[in-house]
């Protein structure tokens, strides 16, 4: 029996204001699987997102990442376990200014205290296909290739779960697809699972599994 | 709706959401910094000059040495000034078979219009005809009573009270004997007035200052020989100094003050902008034009610059009024109401920093490309420093109202900026290795070189501010303190004749006064300088004509007392020889080399200048203007004197040496050295105030250069810790930029503070300077003590705070 890699139940998530963002979210996902979270905006999305990564608190209900259960854990023992197993990229790609392609791709393995993290990143920048930018910093880059360093920052620590949000949102659709494409090609050879937010479609079918989200409520 | 409304509108919706907190709170501490120090230096000014004022009994007093044309009582009166009128002059007071020199004051209705006269029966005014009072040492010296008669001149009197306090008495040596004070219409009667006598006609004057000053410029143009002005300042050469020096420390003070609130307000402006390059790209996608939005920005800021200065005016006067409500009780001294001019000048200085520095960000503001929207990373221009700068160095050259301090200050503090600003760019440049947090927090440092650079700058500033504060103060108090210390000679014994001198000593020996220096003293009248006649009328210095028209007391020495300022000592047995005090060398313009002339004893005695000598009157220690070698004046009629300390405890000896030495004049100036401290202790407490301000404007740059990059850093935060950085991490990133910043900081004010001291000391204040390596070791500690333990709590948000909140928030 294959241990599910990610397990979220009866999330709910509030706002002080008393508006409920999340309602009882429950659903498993295999490793390997590319799942996408699709909806309106507004549903809930980019929360449940946040909430799976750890990286906000929900008001009730669980997740666990293999056996662990994410929020019985501290903020420092979840940002370690994110280290080790979790991978991001950001609709707004999230690239460090003061750091060059090459610094941005490098920080979440020297945040992991990993060895050999220039080769490792040089490499991984290679296979995106900006080798010869890797000392540029973000503001001298295209929308385009500041995400493709992104992807090589997610993909770099070869993450057991990768989460995207709106991986394409600020891309023109061409570009957008070249993205899209490396994504899944480095998660094939990686892997990983795959869990995206996202408007588009297209990008949901090619997701073997989705979840689709309506004004905080998973709908079938 | 017009732009007007609209920015008013804009304005109240910023002000709720709060955006607008940190730039309305640099500008209203600024202001109130300002205008605090404005309406406090100005009272603590006038309360010191007040104090001085009572001393003289009056603003301003123009002295004559024969009765005053009535043009002068009727000038000051007709400008709306109070006047009264007194005559000074030495006459012999009798009591039964005891008779005394004593120093008469005939005073009139309204004497003293500054300060008053503590009498021993509680009574006010002037006495009343047919009586005198008298002062303690009257008292003393003749054995007299109240109630007691004595005689002055041909007439009788009775001795209706003494005199406990008098302003007038203080700062005059030749008022220091007994002191009578009589009513000037009973004058006439003693016939002591006739031609040829040695009195000294008065007119005091007082009344608002503009009208002092009108009547000064006119009395100094109608003044006719042997006529002179006295004022407050004037007076003693001590308390001139002292008041000089106090008042360029406040200004200094209040400069550093402007400067601090600049980069404050810079840093204010810089964070509105990055927070609001979003809204103003969507306005102009909108269609608004760059001109119209400038407009609008210009519109909010200007009554957001009027209602923060009104409102910094407000909150500085009312704690000027709160400190000086503490400081008069301390200070013992009357702080009179401040006038609106500080007010006025705070007001205006509000404004125009406020435009000068937050105008150039805005304006760069309104010219954010419409593509921001889509493409954050086209942001705007830096914004120029130019026109703040410009407007500084303004503020400076007003605030100083002196272009040597201004100049000194700004020059001073603009180019030490620069290469500090410089040499940490390229310092940054090169620092390298360690692990994640630490190549993080040099990268951040790296990436915005000129932005670390300007918050060195602005650490660097307030720590600045902090250090040269706490040095010149420092030094200004030390050398105050040194020159007056607690065995300060409190008695001065005169008039010690040649077969008398070693008696005398004997005497104090065995009454333990101890074993004093004597020094003997020669009465000569300078009459030549190089080939020139020496007449009074040769100066136009009030002091000056003093000096020739008096007898100077030469004295002659082997060996030098004094530091000597240029020059050289004499050799043993050369003659043709003449060492002169430096300040007196430059009143009467004598040059090294140039030959004097003294008339002694009806010879003339003539030697060449060959040093000048630096001397502290503060001292209170015997002291010459004049002094040559000994065979030049040890065939003369000399006489010696002395100065030591008596202890309180003691004082039963000096009146068995005057009795047992009858011819011997004994000067106490106990008092007088009291009243002086006191001053001095006045003037310390008003600085460390000042002083408190400076380290609040300071701090003040601090929080707004936190601010500024609060939500660079928050965001930059937030993707770490989703890349999965603890807080150890985040916390050494942080640690280590903040550390570097502070290092260099710390030694960017030690090198500017000692800097600023050396010439504020050596320049302005005329103190001798003594460059400290400790200030660096001090300056570098708690720079980076100070901005990692600062930056690290206000940047403590930042690792409370939700990622996932932060990201989408930013």
């Amino acid at each position: 029996m294959v241990h599910p890699v990610l397990k979220v139940v009866g999330l709910e998530k509030k706002i002080d204001s008393g508006l409920v963002i999340l309602r009882n979210i429950s659903f498993e996902i295999n490793p390997g699987d590319a799942v996408s979270i699709v909806g309106a905006s507004g549903s809930g999305k980019s929360t449940l997102l946040g909430l799976m990564a750890g990286l906000d608190h929900p008001s009730s209900g669980k997740v666990y990442i293999g056996e662990q259960d994410l929020y019985a854990l501290s903020e420092d023992e979840r940002a370690r376990l994110r280290a080790k197993l979790v991978g991001f990229v950001f609709q707004s790609f999230q690239l460090l200014p003061a750091l060059t392609a090459l610094e941005n791709v490098m920080l979440p393995l020297e945040l992991a205290g990993r060895r050999g993290a220039k080769s490792l990143a040089l490499d991984l920048l290679g296979r995106v296909g900006l080798a010869e930018r890797t000392s540029h910093y973000p503001r001298e880059l295209s929308g385009g290739e500041q995400q493709r360093v992104a992807i090589a920052r997610a993909f770099v620590t070869d993450p057991a779960i990768l989460f995207a949000d709106e991986p394409t949102g600020n891309l023109d659709s061409a570009t957008g697809e070249s993205v899209i494409e490396l994504m899944f090609e480095l998660n094939r050879e990686q892997n990983a699972t795959l869990i995206l937010v996202t408007h588009d479609a297209e990008l949901a079918r090619r997701c073997g599994k989705s979840i689709h989200l309506k004004m905080g409520e998973m709908v079938e | 709706m017009n732009d007007l409304m609209l920015s008013l509108r804009l304005l109240l919706r910023e002000a709720r959401s709060g955006e607008l907190t940190v730039l309305f709170l640099s500008v209203l501490i600024a202001v109130s910094a300002m205008t605090t120090v404005g309406f406090f230096a100005e009272r603590v000014k006038s309360g010191i000059e007040g104090q001085a004022q009572k001393l003289l009994g009056a603003d301003i007093a123009v002295s004559s040495d024969h009765p005053l044309d009535a043009k002068f009582p009727e000038k000051a009166q007709s400008a709306g000034l109070r006047v009264t009128e007194a005559m000074h002059f030495p006459s012999m007071a009798s009591f039964g078979d005891r008779s005394l020199l004593t120093a008469i004051r005939a005073i009139e209705n309204g004497y003293p219009l500054r300060g008053e006269m503590k009498l021993s029966n509680g009574k006010m005014g002037i006495p009343e005809r047919g009586t005198v009072w008298g002062d303690a040492k009257l008292f003393a010296r003749l054995g007299v009573h109240v109630g007691d008669r004595i005689s002055i001149g041909d007439a009788d009197f009775t001795l209706s009270a003494q005199i406990l306090d008098e302003p007038g008495a203080a700062f005059s040596f030749m008022s220091l004997g007994p002191g009578i004070v009589m009513n000037r219409e009973d004058l006439a009667r003693t016939g002591l007035i006739s031609t040829g006598s040695r009195v000294r006609y008065l007119l005091y004057a007082a009344g608002e200052e503009g009208k002092i000053a009108a009547f000064r410029t006119w009395a100094k143009k109608n003044l006719g020989r042997g006529q002179g002005i006295e004022d407050a300042r004037e007076g003693s050469p001590e308390l001139r100094q002292m008041l000089d020096r106090s008042e360029v420390f406040l200004r200094m003070a209040s400069l550093l003050c402007v400067v601090l609130a600049g980069v404050a307000i810079t840093l204010a402006a810089r964070r509105f902008v990055s927070r609001h390059l979003d809204s103003c790209a969507i306005m102009r996608v909108m269609g608004t034009t760059r001109p119209r939005l400038f407009r609008i920005f210009l519109l909010q800021f200007s009554f957001l610059g009027l209602f923060t200065s009104a409102f910094g005016i407000l909150s500085g006067y009312f704690a000027q009024d709160l400190l000086a409500q503490g400081l008069s009780g301390v200070m013992n001294v009357h702080l009179p109401a401040p006038s609106p001019l500080p007010a006025l000048e705070g007001g205006a200085a509000g404004m125009l920093l406020f435009l000068g520095f937050a105008l150039p960000p805005i304006y760069s503001l309104a010219g954010v490309p419409p593509m921001h929207v889509i493409r954050r990373e086209s942001g705007t221009k830096p914004a120029g420093f130019l026109p703040g700068l410009a407007l500084l160095f303004a503020l400076f050259l007003w605030q100083a109202r002196d272009w040597k301090l201004g100049l000194i200050v700004f020059g001073g503090s603009s180019a030490m900026l620069a290469a500090s600003g410089f040499a940490a760019i390229l310092f940054i440049g090169r620092i390298r290795g360690g692990g994640a947090g630490w190549r993080y927090g040099i990268a951040s440092l790296r990436r915005r070189s000129a932005t670390s650079a300007v918050q060195i700058l602005a650490f660097g500033l307030g720590l600045m501010a902090i250090l040269v504060l706490t040095l010149v103060r420092g030094d200004l108090f030390r050398i105050w303190h040194e020159s007056l210390p607690e065995n300060a000679p409190n008695r001065f014994v005169l008039n010690i004749q040649p077969q008398a001198l070693q008696p005398v000593k004997e005497f104090m020996a065995s009454n333990g006064i101890g074993h004093p220096e004597f020094f003997p003293m020669v009465k000569g009248r300078l009459v030549g300088i190089n080939d020139r006649q020496v007449s009074s009328d040769d100066y136009r210095e009030m002091r000056a004509k003093h000096l020739v028209d008096r007898e100077f007391n030469l004295s002659w020495a082997s060996s030098p007392e004094n530091e000597l300022a240029a020059g050289r000592w004499w050799k043993e047995g050369e003659k043709d020889a003449f060492s002169v005090e430096e300040g007196i060398a430059k009143t009467l313009s004598i040059r090294m080399g140039d030959r004097l002339t003294f008339e002694v004893a009806g010879e003339t005695v003539s030697g060449r200048v060959v040093n000048l000598r630096k001397v502290n009157w503060n001292s209170f220690r015997v002291n010459f203007f004049v002094i040559a070698p000994p065979s030049m004046l040890d065939s003369y009629p000399a006489s010696y004197i002395t100065s030591f300390h008596l202890p309180a405890q003691n004082q039963e000896s000096i009146s068995l040496l005057a009795k047992r030495f009858p011819t011997l004049l004994v000067v106490d100036v106990s008092t007088l050295i009291a009243k002086m401290q006191k001053m001095m202790n006045q003037v310390a407490s008003s600085m460390q105030f000042v002083f408190l301000y400076s380290l609040l404007a300071g701090a003040l740059v601090l929080f707004a250069a936190f601010a500024s990059t609060q939500d660079e850093r928050m965001r930059e935060a937030a993707i770490m810790r989703a890349l999965g950085a603890d807080t150890r991490q985040i916390l050494a990133a942080h640690a280590s930029e903040f550390l570097i910043l502070g290092i260099f900081s710390g030694a960017f004010a030690a090198l500017g503070a000692s800097a600023i001291g050396y010439f504020a000391s050596t320049r302005l204040l005329d103190l001798p300077y003594h460059f400290d390596p400790q200030i660096f070791l001090i300056g570098i500690s708690a720079g980076a003590i100070g901005v990692v333990l600062t930056g690290l709590h206000w940047t403590r948000k930042v690792l409370k705070s939700s990622p996932l909140a932060v990201l989408r928030e930013v």
